[in-house]
């Protein structure tokens, strides 16, 4: 029952570990900039914006999953009991 | 058309001869308007503001808060001596309910606002401005509108089981505009600014109380329907 | 609709809005132009924005079903108004996230008072008293119904509500912190990307709102099956 099944959720999640990860060049260019340590706080706003939207959107995916799971497992049973 | 008007008629004065006799919500609603008026007077440093230039927004949310208290147990009452079901089946039609509770609920509002003006005339020494006969429009229109807003929604908080914990949640995102012109237009009322200047606030006004009124009697049949 | 071909919508809707998303991502971080006066922190712009669309579009779909569903009574249409606001609920949730992050950095101050941002904040609010309401209904019919006002109520009162912060300022004059009125006109890249990102979010909302209205159906069709057959277990 509580095998790991691939989701849609979890290819998400996969897409969004490799875009987060293929970004480290973008920060790496700072260094060559200017500015070392204030101009890495826009960076940061940026990663965080976008961390918490798909945070929200899997935490979404995730509910409706678990509450799907809760009725394919058993919801007659469940109710009986 | 005529009957309607009876029968609104009707309930609205059940419910203010019931209002009289037991006193409950006057009681309670004009208790907290003058509460909050002296936690205000300890809440603000008078030092370092004026008072009156804060009467508007004082006002307005004493207004609110007791109003909400008295309106959020429209139908509690009826609920809970099951009086309400002899309501629901009577020939009167549902937005005619609606409508005499809408009416009922302004007359109590309307008193509780003279309560306020006085409590905070006497507590502050709030100057009013030099046009009584606005202010009560202002006051009237925007009460209204309050009060078509809150009637419906304390019937919806009525049937849930968190009551009137739910009240405020639902009805202060939607009464954003009462809020708006109604400090914008008493505030310039209190500062005895031309009419010119009131005017515009006041059509807005007017506008979201045409709109709610509508909306509610329209809707309420959904929210009591069996 | 059959439950599979909820599900397939779903499938497809998602994997769709995940390449959307993929592009997106790739157009955010290594293709699309600095901004000239507000640096990498407009980035953010591209998540704001379409988030901000999918939540005016999920409160319509909201009201509109809400409205529908008092006038029809078909229980999808309650299926597919509930969907729409939990959508809405959680992109008004990044949009509120990601406004005020970007705001924190390019206006200086997380919130300001300007019309767009009150709107927005309020809608989320009726979107909350909009579940609170249905959970909390002591009757779940007379919940689905009072939803339904609720969510055709906020769309008749929302664009009031607009109008009204719209004109606050200038009854109340201010110091405004900086006119967001007057935004950069958009480059043709940065459009592009925002295009890509409407797309992305739309097909991802509608993803899940599938998804979402599958989870409805599925209850139903228990709720049926344990009415029919009482001791089946």
């Amino acid at each position: 029952m509580h095998m790991f099944r691939p989701r849609p959720a979890i290819v998400l999640l996969a897409a969004l570990a490799a875009s987060l990860a293929s970004s480290p060049p973008l920060v790496a260019q700072v260094g060559t900039e200017v500015l070392a340590q204030q101009s890495l706080r826009p960076y940061w706003y940026v990663f965080i914006a976008y961390a918490l939207a798909w945070l929200l959107l899997l935490g979404w995916m995730f509910s409706i999953g678990r509450r799907m799971r809760g009725l394919d497992g058993g919801g007659a049973g469940n109710r009986d009991a | 058309m005529t009957v309607y008007l009876r029968q609104v008629a009707a309930i609205v004065r059940k419910d203010l001869l019931l209002e009289v006799r037991t006193g409950e919500r006057l009681a309670a609603m004009g208790a907290l308007t003058v509460l909050v008026a002296v936690l205000f007077h300890f809440a603000i440093d008078q030092g370092l503001v004026r008072m009156q230039l804060l009467a508007a927004g004082l006002i307005w949310m004493t207004i609110l808060f007791g109003g909400m208290l008295g309106m959020g147990r429209t139908f509690e009452m009826e609920r809970e001596q099951g009086a309400i079901q002899g309501l629901l089946t009577s020939p009167v039609p549902l937005d005619g309910i609606y409508l005499a509770k809408v009416v009922s609920n302004f007359v109590l509002v309307t008193l509780i606002e003279v309560v306020a003006l006085a409590a905070y005339w006497l507590f502050f020494g709030f100057n009013y401005g030099n046009d009584p006969l606005l202010l009560a429009g202002v006051l009237g229109v925007a009460t209204l509108g309050f009060v078509a807003v809150t009637t419906l929604f304390s019937a919806i908080s009525a049937q849930t089981n968190m009551g009137q914990t739910l009240l405020p949640i639902l009805i202060f995102p939607l009464l954003v505009p009462v809020v708006i012109f109604g400090v914008t237009a008493t505030g310039r009322i209190f500062a005895s600014r031309p009419v010119q200047e009131v005017e515009g606030s006041l059509y807005l006004l007017a506008a979201f109380t045409v709109v709610a009124l509508t909306a509610g009697t329209i809707l309420f049949r959904y929210v009591v329907e069996e | 609709m059959s439950l599979a071909r909820i599900r397939w919508m779903a499938t497809v809707l998602g994997v769709l809005g995940v390449a959307g998303v993929l592009v997106l991502h790739w157009l955010v971080f290594f293709w699309v132009g600095t901004e000239r006066t507000m640096g990498i922190v407009q980035r953010i712009f591209y998540v704001h924005v379409p988030s901000a669309w999918v939540t005016f579009l999920a409160f319509g779909i909201t009201a509109l079903c809400g409205a529908a569903y008092l006038w029809l009574r078909d229980e999808r249409l309650d299926w597919a108004a509930q969907s729409a606001a939990e959508g809405g609920l959680i992109f008004g949730a990044i949009m509120l996230t990601s406004g005020p992050l970007w705001a924190a950095y390019a206006w200086g101050t997380p919130w300001t008072w300007e019309p767009r941002l009150t709107l927005t904040l309020l809608m989320w609010f009726v979107f909350v008293g909009y579940f609170l309401v249905r959970a909390s209904a002591e009757d779940r019919q007379a919940g689905k119904r009072m939803a339904a006002v609720i969510g055709v109520l906020g769309a008749l009162l929302i664009p009031l509500v607009h109008v009204s912060v719209l004109w606050f300022p200038s009854l109340h004059p201010q110091p405004v912190v900086l006119n967001v009125e007057e935004g950069p006109t958009l480059d043709a890249d940065m459009l592009v990307t925002l295009m890509i990102g409407l797309l992305a979010f739309t097909l991802i909302f509608f993803s899940v709102f599938f998804l979402r209205y599958g989870l409805e159906h599925l209850r139903y069709q228990r709720a049926l099956e344990t009415r029919g057959q009482p001791r089946a277990a």
